[in-house]
């Protein structure tokens, strides 16, 4: 008898494989380390971490307007979403709001990052998968949103293109011209990513019915954005909750059935097409106006009087030197950035400095369900979830 | 909105109090860190099905240094509600909400990690930024923003 339980023993034992810091299909750095029962996940455990900079700690030692490059370094892959997010904070502690004509860049800002970040997402994903041609296809198309950054931000990652109370620089014909010939090009690029791989046999067996999560569960996690419309609920902040003049547009909110990893990447590809719709609307119909508002105490005076007269320069050094000043309390701001809710909770004390700057980020919570989603599965399976849920490790650590 | 703060003053009577918000906030403060589990079930049975966000800020020269945040979301209409729970000493305790609301375990890490509020029956109470050997609490006020020089190189 002793000897069979024996074998049984040892027929059970677990080995330990550890993903991560640094491992091609983490995409950031994170450490999961993975108890397998032969190709099995058993159980698994998650450590971050590793890219926290302290963001919410060097917020409070800034003024409102310095805060704008940290938001950069969020979600790197559609930073500009972070910008708007912030900024529309910010405005909503002071009570103000920016301009029609900022209104609408900021929708088209918003909704060119949305379409990089699920690019970035279901690219490498199917990357992770094995279909690297469809990758391949669809990245040049991100490559034409950050050139239109560029011209439109100046940079074409650490875009910091918002500013309080409207945007820094004006929309140019040209990058009109640019965004007219990109809306034209990507729903074509749009259907050869789905001719590769929504009815492809191979990524359709290795995304359906992984990662299955109820939307009951995602529900608990906290679950925003496409990972839970994926499971099932048309819950779209744009559409419940609208903000920057979402209601004037029109869109549709896709929702999935399974919360798998296959519902995810066609949740994904037609908030894609939504986007081109949302974006064809706005670049039609760009209010003329100013970009931001005519107030000297929050923004910057416009260069000339800067430059020419002596009440220019005095409101343009004080905000410089003591930044635009809040009244004391305390708000809350949601967007719909492209994971999720990225909310912003300011707690001010009436200075020109934020007494606590809290970010919400849509990663950390639904990386928090990692561990349960994963069991069960193949190791390979693990990566396709992963690169699913797309986290993103600087708005995780932050 | 209304039908909530009835009901919570309801259960709770006293220890609640409804603070006005700067915008359109609504912000309750619960003056009983003890209950803080308790009204969470409440408000997750009735309605406010998501924890969007927990943290805490930390107000040193206040009798209550801590406030832990509760930012709570009702999907069926769109409410937000924020409990406020002050809470006392240097560092204090409170009962987890991981038991609640799933979101919750690392939210409380976190704030451990920052902070160093403990957590009462929380099912894995370690540092989730941090190391695990590492000291002190970065979002604290008292701690300087250029880091503490335990961790420099010479």
């Amino acid at each position: 008898m002793t000897d069979i339980k024996k074998e049984i023993d040892i027929k059970t034992d677990r080995m330990i494989v550890n993903m991560g810091p640094s491992h091609p299909v983490t995409h950031g750095t994170l450490h999961i380390v993975l108890e397998l029962e032969g190709e099995t996940i058993a159980a698994s455990h998650t450590n971050i971490g590793y890219l926290h900079r302290g963001v919410e700690k060097l917020g409070e030692y800034r003024t409102y307007q310095k805060f704008i490059p940290f938001t950069d370094r969020l979600n790197y892959t559609s930073s500009i979403n972070n910008n708007v997010g912030y900024t529309l904070a910010v405005e909503k502690l002071l009570g103000i709001q920016s301009p029609p004509r900022a209104q609408v860049l900021e929708v088209i800002a918003c909704e060119l990052g949305r379409i990089a970040d699920h690019i970035v997402c279901v690219g490498i994903n199917a990357v992770d998968i094995g279909a690297f041609t469809a990758f391949l296809y669809i990245f040049k198309y991100r490559e034409l949103i950050y050139d239109i950054f560029s011209r439109m931000t100046g940079a074409r990652l650490t875009t910091s293109y918002t500013r309080i109370g409207g945007v820094s620089r004006d929309l140019d014909d040209e990058t009109i011209q640019l965004i007219r010939k990109f809306l034209r090009e990507f729903p074509s690029a749009i259907d050869e990513l789905e001719a590769l791989l929504t009815k492809n046999r191979i990524f359709y067996d290795r995304a359906r019915g992984i990662g299955e999560f109820s939307l009951d569960d995602a529900i608990q996690y906290g679950y925003t954005g496409p990972c839970l419309r994926a499971a099932g609920l048309e819950w779209d902040l744009r559409k419940k909750m609208p903000y920057l003049g979402y209601e004037n547009y029109e869109f549709e909110v896709p929702t999935g059935t399974r919360g798998d990893v296959y519902d995810r990447y066609l949740v994904r590809v037609e908030e894609m097409r939504q986007s081109v719709h949302i974006l064809e609307q706005a670049i039609e119909n760009i209010p003329e106006g100013p970009i931001i508002i005519q107030d000297s105490t929050i923004a910057l005076p416009p260069k000339e009087d800067v430059y020419n007269t002596i009440e220019g320069l005095i409101s343009h050094m004080k905000l410089v030197m003591e930044g635009a000043k809040a009244p004391a309390g305390e708000i809350y701001c949601a967007t719909e950035a492209a994971n999720g809710e990225l909310g912003f909770y300011i707690v001010s004390d009436g200075g020109n400095m934020p007494y606590r700057i809290r970010v919400r980020p849509p990663c950390f919570p639904i990386f928090s369900s990692f561990d349960e989603q994963v069991q069960g599965y193949m190791v390979a399976d693990a990566v396709a979830i992963l690169g699913s849920l797309n986290i993103i490790a600087g708005e995780l650590d932050r | 909105m209304k039908q909530t703060i009835g009901l919570l003053t309801k259960y709770f009577g006293d220890i609640i109090e409804v603070q006005p918000g700067l915008r359109d906030e609504t912000f309750i403060l619960l003056k009983d860190a003890s209950r803080i589990r308790e009204s969470m079930e409440l408000l997750r049975d009735n309605g406010f099905s998501m924890l969007i966000d927990l943290t805490a800020v930390h107000y040193p020269k206040r009798e209550q240094k801590f406030e832990l945040i509760y930012n709570m979301l009702a999907m069926e209409p769109l409410l937000r509600l924020v409990v406020k729970v002050p809470l006392e000493g240097k560092y204090p305790e409170v009962e987890s909400v991981s038991s609640v609301f799933k979101t919750a375990n690392w939210y409380e890490r976190e704030v451990y990690d920052m902070f160093g509020v403990r957590f009462k029956n929380h099912p894995n109470l370690k540092r989730i930024l941090m190391w695990e050997e590492y000291e002190g609490h970065p979002l604290r006020k008292e701690f300087p923003l250029e880091g503490d020089n335990l961790h420099c190189y010479d």
